[in-house]
């Protein structure tokens, strides 16, 4: 075989299919694996979460659609809130993330990916169920574990 | 946070798979193996996403890691019967490919990978070597000895 006759045989060894579900498939190993190990980390959250959201006021059986409806408003509105100063430390903490080498800064930053990831993917849930208490309650438990993440970094020498 | 990297690979997917999927294939010999392969490196990078700078580092690195990856599963392989390319052509190079996908599996790691990415798949020696972690003169070697060894087999 020349030289010739060889390169052209290999370009003819390019291969492609059609594979529309590989994305999604990553996607989803990702969220999997992220899940199991902050799966932990969210149970301990709903817990402190029940005892000390706004949510637990309307879940008595008396409570009507629209004090429900008001109370859920009133969450959002906290949320909303709290997520903007995370936003502002969580800045402060990129440049710290960014900058530092030192492996607990390291470990901090893996466990912030992982509660951004649950918080991206309970932010979808919510888009279809924004009425379920138990995922703000989640919510909202993910944000403080990221709140004191974020804390703990700034404050890192 | 890190969304950036999150969005590089997703990017890179959009961008790559297509010619990750046919570097895997050829170096496993099946569809199903090659995007497994895929999904592996794409979730080892995901894992190293706060170490990566830019997109161009991000796409090198899932190169790294793809071929990596199938090289250790071909070595996995190494006891077991090679694999069999499943042919699904049937133009006039279809013989001839058959030929080559078996003289190419006769090439150590090194040499397959850089002569999958740089003949069929027209990768540059700047880009085979960054993905390959050697020098771009040492891709060059491998690339004229891994043509040699194919022309003798062949």
């Amino acid at each position: 075989m020349t030289p010739e006759e060889l390169d052209r045989a290999a370009r003819t060894l390019r291969r492609e299919w059609e594979s529309p579900d590989l994305w999604a498939e990553i996607q989803r190993r990702i969220w999997w694996r992220r899940v199991g190990a902050i799966g932990g980390l969210i149970a301990a959250g709903i817990v402190v979460g029940l005892l000390l959201t706004p949510v637990r006021r309307v879940s008595a059986p008396s409570a009507s659609p629209l004090l429900t409806e008001e109370a859920m408003a009133d969450v959002e509105r906290t949320e909303r809130a709290y997520r903007a100063s995370i936003e502002r430390l969580d800045r402060l903490a990129t440049v710290k993330l960014r900058t530092g080498k030192s492996p607990l800064l390291a470990a901090y930053g893996e466990k912030l990916r992982l509660l951004d990831s649950a918080i991206a993917q309970l932010d979808r849930e919510m888009q279809s169920n924004d009425f379920s208490a138990h995922l703000h309650v989640q919510m909202a438990a993910l944000y403080r574990d990221k709140q004191q993440t974020l804390e703990k970094v700034v404050r890192h020498e | 946070m890190f969304g950036s990297a999150r969005a590089s690979l997703e990017n890179v997917f959009a961008v790559h798979c297509a010619r990750m999927k046919s570097v895997a294939f050829n170096l496993l010999g099946s569809e199903a193996d090659a995007e497994d392969a895929v999904q592996e490196a794409f979730l080892k990078a995901h894992r190293s996403l706060a170490s990566f700078r830019g997109g161009a580092a991000v796409r090198t690195w899932i190169y790294r890691a793809l071929i990596n990856t199938c090289l250790d599963e071909g070595r996995r392989r190494a006891r077991r019967p090679a694999a069999e390319f499943v042919e699904t052509g049937t133009d006039a190079w279809q013989d001839l490919r058959v030929e080559l996908r078996r003289a190419i599996g006769m090439l150590d790691g090194r040499s397959r990978a850089v002569f999958l990415l740089s003949a069929v798949e027209g990768f540059s020696h700047a880009e085979i070597a960054t993905m390959l972690e050697i020098t771009e003169t040492n891709s060059r070697t491998l690339l004229l000895e891994a043509r040699r060894r194919l022309q003798e087999l062949l």
